[in-house]
């Protein structure tokens, strides 16, 4: 082990330590707000690390002990600053929320920390044990966080979560468990090389438990991006965990799950036989996924779940990109689906966050409970109405430019018929987001009693609002930080 | 040429937005709203005078004022430029942006509720729909296409009247679908030659291989901009969004947002799909034919004025599609009468029927009802607004000496030598709307006047004012037509030059 691994492991590293450290640090009774300052402080040092990775010329030597487990590319640094980023704009508009329980303000900093650090090994993870590893140190502590408000919903949604993502995990490691088997190896890069000499000369014998394989992973992730049919979960817990969980969970978790998702389905699903089309399985789960969430979303009355359906046809809509990568279109595939998963984050973080600074969501988070907040808070209800324009897709923002990026390469990788479904969900995903909208700018005010916010959490709504509305305008430099990413780890391939 | 410096077009398109992002942070008083929205309107319509004025008619350039960024993104798969121009085609459907905006400022001057965000609105409406028309990317185009749907989902749905939050999202969700079929077409053409830029791809189309068959991105393009213009049976989101929409909205509604259809067909459809536009040339037809009498039968039986207004813009819509259909005449000369036909009938029937939605709202804001039956005899009341809805009326049936006339007769002319019976039919139309058109003048405006409008009084200065300039428009350009047409002309010209040189 060398000063060379810890630097690449850095960032994870200091979140851990200072997830840690606010646990010893709360024993000596010092306020609430100092917490949320040191815990922001680590990720925001975090990303520092990140920037130096970034100039620093440390690469992976072989005699490293992190030389199969740990990859160290754009990608994976890209794909943790999204991570860090959505958890620091959870932290910064959750201050308002953590004051409203008396207990567990440290737990609550420090479960967010762990779970942080296991998303940025998932997004970097090149052996397949850790990466199972990293999906339950992301799990566990969101578990955890489900249930932090004790109220009967909030368990019942932490069980229920408990208890799925136990059953996909098990899935997902048993797809592992094949792999190995079949490969004797769980090194990514070694597997890549060993099945392609397995299959180099047209191997049939062992193409149904590649098909085996292919299911359980696809499944595996399928519970954790929650997409159709494995979505069941999603709209409980999303309802039961406090708002900044939700938010927490709806982004950050996505991001380090596709990132997985991107290493594996390029580096290890195409080298598989030919035969199985595992594309066209994900473009039908990606159609699926879209069809059912959007429906679904036009019938709820609670925000969080009609933000749960929505987020379930936003899986759809990137997986598109993932079907794009099994059809040889890789670079601009992945460039597409990190662009619109960065829209995404910033989508979903302000449709969130600003929800959960003006409404107690724990008493009613229904729809209507927004009548009228055009009036009563204009700014925030002009946040929401933006992220709410964007995730229809609406121009100028980073929805507009992120559909149409995703369905151009979709429509490049072959599948048009799956973006006619997509852009005829676009239509329908329309009714129920402006619907938001309505209720907020047309409705008489309701009498439901707003929170009063400090400034913190308010600036950091504006500014991603802002944000997407500048990357509307101007993609291009995103657009280029996502491509040198995706070559990246076409470099290894 | 030299004194237009590069960029007026990006001014003309963006100056309205600016000020839409000033009104919203920094204006509070709605007086000094109502003023600077006059102001940066009659700035806009002082701009594209200008251009009206100094475009080269002769020139050999396809299009003028040309500005761009080359990689706005510049992506391997995907290269999207900022590119703006216009040629014969677009401008004088800029300029009647322009002036019917104007005209929607002054007739929302009596505005109480939300007048910071209207404004605002009608601003954002201003620059999506400049966009439309001055694109020459097709991603741009496509943007400013759906950006434009979020000003008149707020403008019908806060200053509407009526159900009109459904009919909002009626037309929303209409146009959305339309643009659904719009994205797929762009995307086919752009993976089949690699650019979305619209000043090459007519000569870039003709050696390159589509990955879909022509036939069948033609008809997504039709089907994207059927809902736009509309036609039958994509138009049943117009009589609700007509009706309901805020007197300005539905000038703007009628008179410019349809026309982006009209517009479309030409610039893509017949530009790019020349051959299939000339093989379906007959769909043109039909469904003009059927949008002529089908409108038409409906506006008769209409006792609301607003909607019997919207009816009668279908019926009106049909008359530009069946000036298309001439694209299968093996005479250019046709082809090119045809097409101007059409063309000028979106810029007549903009004028013609932004007067009338104007002078029905006047009416409707004295008289607080638009129910037919329940008016009678307002000549005696309101005889400037007669007079003005009279013209209106009389070129909408296309008298001889207003700008309806023109337009039809260029078409029926047209079109005649192609689809002769088509045509025919089509001529009935004529028929029917003097028969709602009289019928609708005679029942609100002359007979026995209702006791309750004893106490109207007539127009005001301000409401006259933008009367006065559009029935300048509909009798200067009906006297002297040859100042649009020999743009148009120009227009036309590029696009079937482009096409089949």
């Amino acid at each position: 082990m060398s000063i060379n691994d810890l630097l690449i492991i850095s960032p994870e590293l200091i979140i851990i330590i200072f997830g840690l450290s606010i646990l010893i640090i709360d024993f000596f009774k010092v306020r609430k707000s100092l917490l949320s300052i040191i815990s922001i402080l680590g990720l925001i040092i975090a990303i520092l690390a990140l920037v130096y990775q970034l100039f620093s010329d440390i690469t992976i030597t072989q005699s490293s002990f992190l030389n199969s487990s740990i990859v160290f590319d754009e990608l994976g640094i890209l794909y943790k600053s999204i991570i860090i980023l959505s958890a620091i704009f959870v932290l910064l508009a959750s201050t308002n929320f953590t004051k409203s329980f008396d207990k567990y303000t440290s737990e609550f900093y420090s479960l967010i920390l762990l779970s942080t650090s296991g998303m940025m090994f998932l997004s970097s993870a090149s052996e397949l044990i850790l990466l199972y590893l990293s999906i339950e140190l992301t799990t566990l502590p969101l578990i955890a966080l489900c249930a932090i408000n004790k109220t009967n919903k909030s368990a019942e949604s932490s069980m229920k979560f408990l208890i799925l993502a136990s059953i996909s995990s098990a899935i997902l490691l048993y797809g592992i468990v094949l792999l190995y088997g079949l490969t004797g190896t769980t090194d990514i890069q070694l597997i890549t090389t060993v099945l392609t000499d397995l299959f180099k000369n047209g191997d049939t014998q062992n193409i149904p438990i590649s098909i085996l394989i292919i299911t359980l992973i696809i499944t595996g992730f399928g519970f954790k991006i929650s997409a159709v049919p494995f979505q069941m979960w999603t709209p409980d817990v999303y309802e039961g965990s406090p708002i900044s969980i939700t938010a927490f969970l709806s982004v950050a978790s996505k991001a380090a799950a596709f990132a997985a998702l991107i290493r594996i389905s390029t580096l290890i699903f195409p080298n598989l036989p030919q035969e199985i089309s595992w594309g066209d399985i994900i473009a039908i789960i990606s159609a699926i996924s879209m069809t059912i969430g959007n429906f679904s979303a036009i019938l709820q009355n609670s925000f969080k779940r009609m933000m749960a359906y929505s987020t379930i046809a936003h899986a759809g809509y990137l997986l598109i990109a993932i079907a794009g990568i099994s059809s040889g279109v890789i670079s601009d595939s992945i460039s597409t689906l990190s662009f619109y998963l960065i829209g995404y984050s910033l989508m979903n973080l302000t449709a969130f966050l600003s929800v959960m600074i003006v409404l107690n969501t724990n008493k009613d988070d229904s729809i209507k409970s927004l009548s009228g907040l055009g009036k009563t808070s204009p700014l925030i209800a002009f946040c929401i109405a933006i992220s709410m324009i964007a995730l229809t897709g609406f121009p100028p923002t980073v929805g507009f430019i992120g559909k149409l990026y995703l369905f151009s390469v979709g429509f490049n990788a072959g599948f048009t018929w799956l973006i006619f479904v997509a852009l005829l969900n676009s239509v329908i995903s329309a009714y129920y987001y402006l619907r938001v909208i309505k209720v907020m700018y047309f409705n008489t005010p309701s009498k439901t009693k707003l929170l009063q916010s400090d400034v913190v959490p308010k600036f950091a709504i504006v500014f991603l609002s802002f944000l997407i509305i500048l990357l509307g305008i101007l993609p291009n430099p995103i657009i280029e930080i996502t491509i040198s990413a995706a070559e990246s780890i076409l470099v290894l391939k | 040429m030299d004194f237009v410096g590069p960029g007026i077009l990006s001014v003309l398109i963006f100056l309205p937005l600016i000020a839409a992002v000033i009104i919203l942070t920094s204006i509070k008083s709605d007086n000094l709203v109502k003023y600077f929205a006059l102001i940066i309107a009659s700035l806009e319509l002082i701009i594209s005078l200008y251009i009206f004025a100094s475009f080269d008619r002769d020139s050999s350039e396809k299009f003028q004022f040309i500005d761009s960024i080359y990689n706005w993104i510049s992506v391997k798969s995907f290269n999207v430029q900022y590119l703006v121009g216009i040629d014969g085609l677009s401008l004088p459907l800029i300029l009647l942006c322009t002036i019917l905006i104007f005209v929607a400022v002054l007739a929302s001057w009596s505005l109480k509720i939300r007048v910071r965000e209207y404004f605002t609105w009608l601003l954002v409406l201003q620059s999506a729909v400049l966009g439309v028309f001055c694109s020459l990317d097709l991603i741009m185009f496509f943007l400013f296409w759906e950006l434009e749907l979020i000003p008149m989902f707020f403008l019908i749905s806060i200053w509407g009247t009526g159900r009109k939050e459904y009919s909002a999202m009626k037309f929303l969700l209409y146009t959305l679908f339309g643009s659904a079929f719009l994205l797929i077409g762009i995307l086919a053409i752009y993976f089949s030659t690699e650019t979305f830029d619209m000043t090459l791809l007519p000569t870039i189309m003709k050696s390159s291989v589509l990955i879909l068959p022509a036939t069948l991105i033609f008809f997504m393009f039709l089907i994207g901009f059927a809902v736009k213009l509309p036609i039958f049976p994509f138009h049943t989101w117009l009589p609700d969004a007509h009706t309901d929409a805020p007197t300005a909205v539905s000038v703007i509604l009628a008179g410019v947002l349809l026309k982006m259809g009209g517009y479309g067909i030409l610039r893509i459809i017949i530009t790019l799909f020349n051959e299939p536009s000339i093989i379906f040339a007959y769909i043109f037809a039909l469904l003009g034919v059927v949008n002529i009498i089908y409108g038409a039968l409906i506006t008769l039986r209409q006792k609301d004025l607003k909607r019997l207004i919207a009816y009668s813009s279908i019926s009106h819509m049909g008359y530009v599609l069946l000036g298309f259909s001439a694209i299968a005449s093996t005479n250019l000369d046709y082809v090119l009468l045809g097409l101007t036909g059409a063309s000028m009938q979106m810029f007549t029937h903009g004028t013609i029927t932004g007067l009338l939605f104007l002078s029905v709202g006047i009416m409707y804001d004295k008289t607080h009802t638009r129910y037919i039956p329940d008016l009678g005899g307002l000549s005696k009341k309101l005889p400037m607004l007669t007079i003005a809805i009279v013209i209106a009326g009389l070129a909408s049936l296309g008298l001889p000496s207003t700008s309806g006339f023109i337009s039809e007769l260029l078409i029926f002319f047209s079109a005649f030598n192609v689809f002769p019976i088509y045509t025919i039919i089509g001529v009935t139309g004529i028929v029917l709307t003097a028969g709602y058109i009289l019928w609708m003048l005679q029942r609100t405006f002359f007979g026995k006047l209702n006791e309750r409008y004893e106490s109207l009084s007539d127009v005001d200065t301000l409401q006259s004012l933008s009367i006065y300039l559009l029935v300048f428009l509909i009798l200067f350009v009906g006297i002297y037509p040859s100042i649009l047409t020999s743009i148009f002309e120009t227009g036309i010209i590029n696009i079937l030059q482009i096409s089949s040189s």
